[in-house]
């Protein structure tokens, strides 16, 4: 007896096809606001004065965590900052969010980008160290950014106003 | 919409990625797009048979879904909906190059029971492509939409704009055609 497959089957198994040439780039093109570049100046700013405001807050907010890897080896970073990044992007959940926290999300993520592009550019040992550790901060500060955010929320309160009203 | 088998489409896309991408998030835009690339690009080369057609669809629709990622409510799942629009853009294409032609709209009898089974060394996957190739677009649409998207005869009568004994009749035109193709007798099922 002969084995066979369902047409179905046959099909579903196919290979997928991919394109020669990513479309990302064009799609990105195309979106009306999608290209976070062009909003720097913007998202920089609102981030700036949110993280200066928040670190000038006053330490009490706990750190995320030792100051990892400070001695350590590039594993140890590596590993580090990837359980930030973890935990940085799943605060990004709640959906309740001012502009100028989004904005200054977006502005880590641009900083982080920039970071991994030197990153990908084989430094020396002791700079990728270097660029790990400020990896390593960034994500920490978005961490602390994030978890005031949703403190204030969760107090039925705005983060942005009480941060307006500190000085 | 009914979906009888898992299409290359079923990923699940957690609601938080989906929120960011409804807030701008262009690095959540971006992990979509990565996801779906290639189910999208597969799916317009199999309807559309051309890759610059496949890429113009694929572009196309990407950024139908981003810009319309605000209107998808969550009550299913969100690859269905992405491949929705995928499906239009794919048909949309369709219909432009093929205008000027006049579509085949014989009817063709339903095939005998057995005739969506392939002998296994049929369907080796170069073959198949190869056979597919040969179907005028519109039938190796409908029988891509049934056989490899899980949609039903109402569903692809639908998105066509045709009936649905339009869509059956295709159906088993592709079926025997590929067949053929394949060298597999209808009658037996043996491959020769």
């Amino acid at each position: 007896m002969t084995d066979t497959i369902t047409l179905s089957d046959a099909l579903r198994r196919l290979p997928l096809a991919a394109p020669a040439d990513s479309a990302w780039p064009a799609v990105q093109a195309r979106l009306p606001n999608a290209p976070a570049r062009p909003m720097w100046p913007v998202a920089a700013a609102a981030a700036a004065v949110l993280l200066a405001v928040l670190f000038q807050f006053g330490g009490n907010t706990p750190p995320t965590g030792a100051p990892a890897g400070a001695d350590g080896g590039l594993q140890q970073l590596m590993a580090r900052s990837a359980q930030l990044e973890s935990a940085f992007y799943a605060q990004q959940d709640d959906g309740i969010s001012s502009a100028s926290v989004i904005a200054a999300n977006l502005s880590l993520e641009e900083q982080l980008d920039a970071i991994d592009a030197q990153l990908a550019s084989q430094p020396s040992a002791t700079d990728a160290r270097a660029l790990w550790r400020q990896r390593i901060e960034l994500l920490d500060q978005g961490i602390q950014l994030n978890r005031k955010n949703a403190e204030y929320n969760a107090r039925g309160q705005s983060f942005e106003l009480a941060l307006a009203s500190t000085d | 919409m009914t979906v009888s088998h898992p299409s290359n489409f079923a990923i699940e896309v957690p609601d938080s990625l989906i929120q960011r991408a409804k807030r701008g998030d262009g690095k959540a835009f971006e992990q979509i797009y990565r996801w779906f690339e290639r189910p999208v690009y597969t799916l317009a080369l199999r309807l559309c048979g051309q890759p610059s057609e496949a890429q113009d669809v694929l572009q196309d629709a990407m950024v139908k879904v981003m810009t319309r990622i605000g209107e998808f409510k969550g009550h299913s799942p969100f690859w269905g909906w992405l491949r929705q629009i995928a499906v239009n853009e794919a048909l949309m294409r369709l219909r432009r190059s093929a205008k000027g032609h006049k579509e085949e709209d014989v009817y063709e009898a339903d095939l005998p029971d057995g005739a969506g089974l392939l002998p296994l060394r049929a369907a080796e996957a170069g073959q198949l492509l190869d056979a597919l190739q040969t179907l005028p677009p519109v039938t190796r649409s409908v029988l891509w939409l049934y056989h490899a998207e899980g949609f039903t005869h109402e569903e692809i009568a639908g998105q066509m704009g045709k009936t649905v004994s339009f869509s059956k009749s295709q159906l088993a035109r592709g079926t025997r055609k590929l067949r053929e193709s394949l060298a597999i007798d209808i009658a037996t099922g043996t491959h020769t």
